[in-house]
């Protein structure tokens, strides 16, 4: 008999259930074999089994993979459990649990602090301002006004919400451009042809030449023919005072005649970014309409005003 | 403003102030909420409660805020800590200082909730809103927001814990 085979009729012959064939040849090997003696010894004696401890996390591991995490579960009846609604049986199982369970005894101290903590959160004070900002924007005003306003905002905010409204627009505006000044009963027919000669200068021409240089001269002439015609007709106070107003239109006229041609120079400026000779421009503008401004107001014209204060017929 | 308009102020403010975090955001916000509420009060029936309805007028001005506060980013950020001048004075100052420091830690354990989860406590907990009451306004059915409300108050609970492990505990 081999050792392999003692040791599969070893647990019989404890037991006592080998044949009588079986057990002659078990008890030659036994005589034969010292190690196999000692085998036998052993397994007839008292099981010697060293003590281990279970990892502490055994009872955890088990209940987890049979019936889910405990403290997961625990911490779902938890926020009941605080708020008092949680069955009878159902709390003594989260109390047993807690008992053992640090974390969810942690748990369930900063649930119950939170009922308490939480609704005091719902109050915080804004400053001063708050409700003065709040009044002024909530302040009711002329309800009818404001109603028809808002009612014609929405229906102006709605029709330019449309796609179409810049096309639409643009049609209008050419229809009535064409109205105005492109039918031949139209009494504005020849406005766009004179305007564009006044401002057009023909080649070789120097832009003091254009129609518009000789603009402050015909005002000039035509200030000072009507002054001259009809001043003289007016006696007193106010004819003297007219004509002294006319000397001052005429020397603020010739003060400024160069107004014109610094405002064609400014628009070329503009056209081409050329913002150094634009500053210029402007600055020689601001010149020109200094220098109108010191005419107008002379002491000559207070002198006027107070020479026609002085001739006014008192009673 | 009467009494019970600043009640209801001290209340919007502190409701705005949840959403964004910063008192001065929160302060226009709280503005604009009102002004809302103000042109709205056509629409709110007598027959329901005024303290859901007003808080779904702020919440939906809120979320709007935060729409379009996610396209165009403040400048600047301010922390919580800078400080939101809280209301209760009902306890003496040491009490009140422990507190303030709770509402403070449990202010910025808020802002690291999820959103859903830092509405359902604003709602519940602060607020006071019923479960019924806040299934309406949310829409949603009222058997989750029982799971979510519990769910987000062991979820703050849990995450003040890691912030602070001996939060409410005798110093």
């Amino acid at each position: 008999m081999s050792c392999r085979t003692f040791e599969a009729l070893l647990a019989g012959h404890l037991d006592g259930r080998l044949s009588p064939t079986a057990r002659r040849r078990f008890q030659e090997h036994l005589a034969d074999c010292p190690r196999c003696r000692a085998l036998e010894a052993a397994a007839r004696g008292p099981l010697q089994v060293p003590a281990m401890k279970p990892p502490a996390n055994l009872v955890a591991s088990v209940l987890e993979r049979t019936s889910g995490r405990v403290c997961g579960r625990a911490q779902a009846l938890l926020c009941e459990r605080v708020d008092g609604s949680l069955a009878a049986m159902e709390g003594d199982l989260v109390a047993g649990h807690m008992a053992s369970c640090a974390e969810c005894m942690a748990v369930a101290r900063v649930l119950s602090l939170l009922r308490e903590d939480l609704p005091s959160l719902c109050r915080a004070t804004p400053d001063a301002r708050f409700c003065r900002d709040v009044l002024a924007r909530t302040r009711p005003l002329d309800r009818r006004l404001v109603r028809r306003l808002r009612r014609w905002y929405e229906d102006s905010m709605s029709l330019l919400r449309r796609p179409r409204f810049a096309l639409e627009a643009a049609y209008i505006g050419a229809a009535v451009l064409a109205l105005v000044f492109g039918t031949p009963f139209s009494p504005l027919r020849e406005t766009p042809r004179r305007a564009l000669a006044l401002v057009q200068v023909q080649p070789g021409q120097a832009p003091e030449a254009s129609p518009l240089a000789g603009v402050p001269a015909r005002v000039t002439a035509w200030t000072r023919s009507g002054w001259e015609t009809g001043g003289p007709r007016v006696a007193g106070p106010l004819g003297i005072l007219k004509n002294r107003l006319s000397s001052h239109f005429l020397r603020a006229a010739g003060a400024g005649q160069q107004l014109p041609s610094h405002g064609r120079q400014l628009g070329a400026a503009l056209v081409h970014l050329d913002f150094p000779r634009t500053w210029a421009t402007l600055a020689a503008m601001g010149a020109d309409l200094g220098a109108v401004w010191k005419e107008l107001t002379t002491p000559e014209h207070q002198e006027t005003h107070q020479e026609a204060k002085d001739m006014t017929p008192r009673n | 403003m009467g009494g019970a308009g600043a009640q209801v102020s001290i209340r919007i403010y502190g409701f705005a102030f949840h959403y964004v975090h910063n008192q001065d955001e929160a302060r226009d916000l709280a503005q604009d909420i009102f002004v809302r509420i103000y042109r709205r009060l056509g629409t709110f029936q007598g027959n329901q409660a005024f303290l859901p309805w007003m808080l779904r007028v702020a919440r939906n001005v809120c979320i709007d805020h935060l729409r379009r506060r996610t396209t165009r980013p403040p400048r600047s950020d301010r922390r919580v800590e800078d400080g939101c001048e809280l209301a209760d004075s009902r306890r003496n100052p040491q009490e009140q200082t422990i507190s303030l420091d709770r509402r403070r830690l449990i202010q910025r354990a808020l802002r690291r909730l999820s959103r859903q989860n830092r509405e359902m406590i604003l709602l519940k907990d602060i607020q006071g809103l019923n479960l019924r009451e806040i299934a309406d306004l949310l829409a949603v059915p009222l058997g989750t927001v029982k799971s979510r409300s519990s769910r987000a108050r062991v979820e703050l609970a849990r995450t003040i814990l890691g912030m602070d492990p001996s939060y409410g505990c005798a110093p």
